[in-house]
């Protein structure tokens, strides 16, 4: 799969960013999109050190922005559609802070999922147009089971999951050069889960970005959980029944 | 949640209280009242990577700001790597000037630390190629330079972390030809001969180390590596970065019979192959190709690294080396490394001209006691022992080897401060 040029919407996302640096050499062109401007000219200038050929970045707000084709501005920008979108923003809102608070969950439900789907719906039809190109979502491991103390998270990504498994068939039926590809990584030490008080197996954002890196290369399609070993993880935490897991405290 | 220790395993009290800098225009120094202290990779020996209270884990911070590829100066976050730097600057043709034994070291600690390396003899220590820095302190953010807020400047090399975070540098590279380096090993069999060949060696070699075979009393053998970048770019393949892991044995696996075995297997082997050629990776950093620190057990190690002044560095290093015998210690490595007369810019950096030896030593009361008599030796020979490396010193050899570090204590911030720094001032937190 031709892989030059790759938008990125939440490029100052620690998995992002390192994503962006783990495709260098793959990559020369990249355009990044994100809330904060001063991130993001840090991330550019990074990226551009290292020896990207073109950094371009954009103020993307998911809360204000959801209408926006992003994948259209991105096109105006470098003249052609990027081969990839990495939709990487997300936010890991303090559960007990929402539970009882409707305007606060309506906003993570806004960012983490109306402005991810809204996005996905944009690309899908650019690239549904040209025939071929990747689209990457960052979901989690949440999104396979809630937990008494993240369900409105998990609820917020598995709706991703479950657009992106019908999206992957629409497209397999069709567009042989066109891949989904959802990506679930578990714990990972990043600015979004410094609040968490216990993190078991987390990963280290490099690492997570070099994976996805690789998926990208590869032109992978699919559900892939990273590390690997979590689908297992992930497996038996789905069907064990509901019972037990009122007995687990974790 | 994670424990803060450091490399040698030695065991100091823990810490599980970490925040991370995800980004340098951040001030953790508001979110809480803890006292701070900023940490890299945490491959300091002893205790100056551990916090009094709270680390500031500054990895995160990582990304390069400028470099340019003309005049060989890059400009960085300083929690960025050595390994991940030179991936960019060798093959644009630049290196760093001063890199330690491992690649796993951050900026910030680098020049925390102010570390050297085999190429003292010309490059000194890596605080010389530092131009620029930012430090964040309690109070302020300000930058640094050797004209510009100058006493603060000379205060954060080798200033063990303590006049705040840094937040970036702008270090001066040096030219390079090729990431491939020609390594002569030369055998040596009495410290008389080291030292000759180093004395001339240096003149024309960009990297000279010793290692030292010290597994049978009364006899020192050892190999001089001394390795110039090539001119051309060899034929053989980049090799793969190699992740050595284990996990820490329970037990040490080093005792004098298996000191002896390794040492000599190591001997037969060099002395083998007196011209290698290899990969920067593999002759600058041998340290990131064995779990070396694993191999000590729970009780962890101690590194003695020491320097004794160049009028009397025969005796003094045959001293130590006598001392070593005397307790019957297995050595599992020695190292030797003259270093020039070129002045540190920091108020407490560790080279001064002279040789310094360092020995890795396993955890035991009998080694400690043993080892703290020699630092005693070292002190009253008008040396040095190396903060970075050191676990046990006490607070009246640190003040005698280390005359300035009450010009440290002043610009400290009142917010940071090490379990080092209590041990050999101390002074405590609030």
């Amino acid at each position: 799969m031709k892989l030059d040029s790759v938008l990125i919407v939440g490029a100052t996302s620690a998995i992002a960013a390192a994503t962006a640096r783990a495709l260098l050499g793959t990559c020369s062109t990249f355009v990044l999109a994100a809330r904060n401007s001063e991130r993001l000219n840090i991330i550019a200038k990074d990226l551009r050190s290292r020896g990207a050929d073109a950094v371009l970045s954009m103020p993307y707000d998911a809360l204000h922005d959801t209408d926006r084709d992003v994948v259209a501005d991105t096109q105006q920008l470098l003249g052609t559609l990027p081969d990839a979108v990495l939709i990487a923003h997300a936010v890991l809102p303090e559960h007990d802070a929402i539970v009882h608070d409707a305007a606060n969950a309506h906003q993570v439900l806004e960012i983490n999922t109306v402005s991810v789907l809204a996005l996905c719906t944009h690309v899908c039809r650019h690239f549904e147009q040209r025939g071929s190109g990747i689209l990457a979502v960052i979901s989690s491991v949440a999104a396979d089971r809630g937990r008494r103390n993240n369900f409105l998270y998990a609820a917020s990504k598995a709706a991703l999951d479950v657009y992106l498994d019908g999206l992957r068939l629409r497209w397999s039926a069709h567009w042989p050069l066109l891949r989904v590809l959802t990506i679930k990584p578990g714990y990972v030490r990043t600015p979004m889960t410094a609040q968490l008080a216990s993190m078991p197996l987390a990963a280290r954002a490099d690492d997570v970005g070099h994976s996805i890196a690789q998926l990208l290369r590869r032109g992978a399609s699919g559900r892939y959980y990273i590390p690997w070993w979590w689908r297992v993880v992930m497996t038996v935490v789905r069907i064990l029944p509901d019972r037990l897991v009122m007995l687990i405290r974790h | 949640m994670m424990n803060i220790r450091s490399w040698s395993g030695l065991p100091f009290p823990e810490s599980s209280r970490w925040i991370a800098l995800h980004w340098t225009s951040e001030t953790p120094f508001t979110w809480s009242n803890d006292v701070l202290l900023p940490r890299g990779c945490g491959r300091s020996y002893g205790d100056v990577c551990l916090p009094s209270q709270t680390a500031v884990l500054c990895t995160p911070c990582d990304r390069i700001r400028r470099f340019d590829r003309e005049r060989g100066i890059i400009c960085l976050e300083a929690g960025a790597r050595i390994s991940d730097i030179l991936r960019l600057t060798i093959p644009a043709g630049w290196t760093l000037p001063v890199v330690p034994g491992t690649a796993q070291v951050t900026i910030g600690g680098a020049i925390a630390n102010d570390i050297h390396g085999k190429s003292h003899h010309w490059a000194g220590t890596f605080g010389r190629w530092v131009e620029r820095l930012e430090l964040l302190r309690s109070d302020q953010r300000i930058v640094c330079t050797p004209c510009d807020n100058a006493e603060l400047f000379r205060a954060t090399i080798g200033g063990l972390g303590l006049t705040g975070i840094i937040t970036w540098a702008e270090l001066q590279l040096v030219p390079t030809r090729s990431p491939w380096l020609e390594t002569r090993n030369i055998a040596f069999s009495t410290l008389d001969e080291f030292f000759a060949i180093t004395a001339e060696i240096e003149q024309n070699t960009e990297y000279v180390v010793g290692w030292c075979d010290l597994s049978v009393a009364g006899r020192i053998r050892g190999i001089v590596h001394a390795s110039s970048f090539c001119d051309e770019n060899a034929q053989s393949r980049t090799p793969r970065p190699s992740s050595a892991n284990l996990p820490t044995l329970p037990v040490s696996v080093w005792t004098q019979a298996t000191v002896r075995v390794a040492n000599t297997l190591r001997w037969q082997m060099l002395s083998r192959r007196p011209i290698v050629r290899e990969h920067y990776s593999q002759a600058f950093f041998p340290l990131d190709h064995v779990p070396w620190n694993r191999l000590f057990g729970r009780r962890g190690f101690y590194q003695l690294h020491a320097v004794i002044p160049r009028q009397i560095e025969r005796t003094g290093i045959d001293r130590i080396v006598a001392r070593l015998w005397e307790a019957k210690l297995p050595v599992p490595l020695c190292v030797l490394k003259r270093f020039a007369d070129i002045a540190s810019p920091g108020m407490l950096s560790f080279p001064i001209a002279g040789t310094s030896i360092a020995v890795d030593v396993p955890n035991t009361a009998h080694a400690s006691a043993a080892l703290k008599a020699i630092i005693t030796d070292v002190v009253e020979m008008g040396g040095r022992v190396y903060p970075a490396k050191d676990a046990l010193m006490t607070a009246l050899h640190f003040q005698r080897m280390y005359p300035h570090w009450q010009r440290l204590e002043k610009l400290r911030d009142r917010r940071t401060c090490s379990q080092f720094w209590e041990r050999v001032t101390h002074v405590t937190s609030p």
